[in-house]
């Protein structure tokens, strides 16, 4: 009997975000991998399921976060070659900002083994959610800091810009759980070529559990170097300038709606007597 | 499941919920009942023994033709060599 695996997201909020059908295969499941961002969720799918394995002790300060991430994906991989119902629990959604999933289903289809992903509410949705923020407004961009530190990316300031993991700015190494000020001054430098200095920026964590405080700090762009960060703070960048119109598409759309209007109203006889 | 992490769960399920009459339903000691009214994180933590040092990072994805690159010139090297 083949193995199989689903990878699943619980949610930010213990409890309040699981879906039913998230929750109905890890309560099925023969074995159950976990990662939760805090322990109080950890002892909570204990609850779920009798053999749920945490994958934190893979995490070490130091350790190259792509080794970290290989090894939890043979974890999980192993029990699905030995034939086992498996079940991978990510905080949040399985899939966003988050590469374990993505890898082990990758890998498990090239061995032709079942895999597939459910969606979860992710830590991004809980910010539209707790910032009161509509990324259809005017459009957002998300990037991973580091990520976004490392390429030339186009930053379009009349939309959200938000940035991921930022208390681990600059982090090349991929082996620290945080970064000091000097890194956070390079972002900041990078964000000052597109914003001004006392652009009004949000410091944002999600609640974990329902006693937990939702965190949304705001503070001026140059104060993110001294500023509080944990491995969960997510930095919101609000939009700065107004959006543009642009004039060339927009003449174009015009043209195209006046055809569309002439034809509906068909060709203009005239009677010659 | 601990009843302490019941009463987070139905908590956070519940849209009015009446914290006092989940505490009194679910038989928890006074001290969890306590931290969890002052919404004391740390106090319930210590209470349930919680590794308060839990991590959840990721990593900043790469170029994948980059690296796509990157192989192929290994490749070449080899076969010139």
């Amino acid at each position: 009997m083949s193995g199989s695996l689903v990878c699943v997201g619980t949610g930010m909020t213990l409890g309040a975000h699981i879906s039913p059908i998230a929750k109905s295969h890890i309560e099925q499941a023969e074995v159950v991998f976990s990662l939760m961002a805090n322990g109080f969720a950890e002892k909570w799918l204990e609850g779920m399921n009798s053999d749920v394995r945490s994958l934190q002790c893979y995490y070490q300060e130091g350790k190259n976060r792509n080794i970290t991430y290989n090894e939890m994906v043979e974890a999980i991989l192993a029990e699905v070659r030995n034939g086992k119902k498996v079940v991978a629990a990510f905080y949040g959604h399985p899939g966003v900002f988050a590469c374990i999933s993505h890898r082990a289903i990758k890998k498990a289809e090239l061995e032709n083994l079942p895999a597939s992903m459910e969606p979860g509410i992710s830590a991004e949705d809980c910010l539209y959610a707790d910032l009161g923020i509509d990324p259809g407004k005017t459009g957002c961009s998300h990037y991973e800091t580091s990520q976004f530190m490392f390429y030339k990316r186009n930053v379009d300031t009349s939309a959200h810009l938000i940035l991921w993991q930022v208390a681990l700015a600059g982090d090349k190494s991929l082996a620290k759980f945080s970064t000091g000020s000097a890194y956070r001054q390079v972002l900041v430098d990078l964000l000052l070529e597109y914003y001004p200095s006392d652009h009004q920026v949000i410091l944002y964590q999600a609640k974990g559990i329902a006693i937990d405080t939702m965190r949304a700090d705001t503070i001026a762009l140059t104060e993110l170097v001294d500023a509080e960060l944990l491995m969960h703070t997510t930095l919101v960048i609000p939009p700065c300038s107004k959006m543009q119109t642009n004039e060339a598409v927009l003449a174009k759309l015009a043209a195209i709606d006046a055809k569309e209007e002439r034809a509906k109203k068909g060709p203009v006889l005239s009677l010659v007597l | 499941m601990s009843k302490v992490i019941q009463v987070l769960e139905a908590m956070a399920q519940l849209s009015n919920a009446d914290v006092a009459q989940l505490i009194a339903q679910a038989d928890i000691t006074a001290e969890q009942a306590e931290a969890v009214i002052n919404k004391d994180v740390t106090s319930l933590e210590r209470q349930l023994d919680i590794c308060p040092d839990v991590y959840c990072l990721l990593v900043p994805a790469e170029d994948d033709e980059k690296e796509e690159d990157d192989d192929a010139s290994d490749i070449k090297s080899i076969v010139n060599g």
